[in-house]
């Protein structure tokens, strides 16, 4: 496993490709969740009944 | 044919299309980058060159591929839009910018990153490293462009055209290290006379290219919704699934 690790002494490079990889792939998905909800609720909030709408 | 080509202009139609189909796709995703991860990581054998750093092309080169590849997507979109008018692909080429964005900077980091061991150097202003540095700012540019104007119909129609016009770039990018003398190795895989990877390297690396093109695939469809909503907050078809409890 430590060896696995350490990728022959290049492990340092290695991980951090992926973890920044994996930052930059979670952070844009969960920022993405955040602008479904937000926009969401914004249109709940401005879907009235009786009001006429744009077509 | 066209009778289905004109559902895809329907907001309220794509809408539910993405809806139902963006989770699925997010799932098939993560079990692509499980594999691709475990292929590339555990099973693919060491290069006898670079020994363990090269494991860096199963994130690099597919982030690289996104980033040209949704930069054609945002071009042909936007020429659709400014020939046919077409809102909906204005919206994609809206929805693919900041991840296109995400993909051009890992695949600059990434490669930078990768650079140092194998080049002695985190950057060199060659051919390939400047036009992927350029795509970035083609993308920082595009989104910029879109804010900055107050009205969001001359906005995108001048970030479309940047976008056009900024598509002149990709082929740069790709034939860069056949045009000029560079640092960055040369194609391994699209290559004429075959690739030069052993195949138990290639498999993990189109494992992994699969799972960027539908974590892209799933992103845009799901961004897409925000664009619509955004845009048709007002619109019958927008109240109706509010009242009907379908956002």
């Amino acid at each position: 496993m430590a060896e696995w690790l350490s990728m022959g002494g290049r492990g340092a490079f290695v991980w951090s490709a992926y973890g920044i990889t994996a930052f930059v792939l979670i952070v844009n998905w969960v920022w993405l969740k955040h602008q479904v909800r937000a926009a969401a609720t914004k249109s709940k909030r401005l879907a009235k009944p009786n009001k006429t709408y744009d077509t | 044919m066209f009778k289905w080509i004109h559902k895809f202009g329907s907001p309220p139609f794509v809408y539910g299309f993405s809806k139902a189909l963006s989770p699925w796709i997010g799932l098939a995703s993560l079990g692509l980058f499980a594999w691709g991860l475990y292929l590339g990581l555990v099973k693919a054998p060491p290069d006898y060159e670079q020994g363990e750093v090269y494991r860096i092309m199963y994130v690099h080169v597919p982030a690289a591929w996104m980033s040209m590849f949704v930069y054609v997507v945002m071009a042909i979109s936007s020429a659709v839009f400014i020939i046919w008018r077409m809102k909906l692909a204005d919206a994609v080429a809206e929805a693919s910018a900041f991840i296109g964005a995400s993909f051009t900077f890992l695949a600059l980091v990434t490669g930078s990153i990768w650079g140092r061991p194998t080049w002695g150097t985190w950057w060199e202003w060659d051919a390939r490293l400047t036009s992927e540095l350029v795509l970035l700012f083609l993308y920082l540019g595009y989104i910029a462009l879109r804010s900055a104007i107050e009205h969001p119909q001359s906005g995108a129609r001048a970030a479309a055209i940047l976008a056009i016009v900024g598509v002149v770039n990709i082929p740069i990018i790709h034939f860069s290290v056949e045009w000029w003398n560079s640092l960055h190795q040369p194609a391994s895989i699209t290559r004429a006379d075959g690739p030069t990877m052993h195949i138990s390297m290639i498999i993990p690396l189109f494992v992994m290219l699969g799972a960027f093109q539908l974590y892209y695939a799933h992103h845009l469809l799901v961004k897409l919704r925000v664009v619509m909503l955004e845009r048709d907050r007002r619109t019958k078809w927008v109240a109706e699934r509010v009242q009907n409890g379908k956002l």
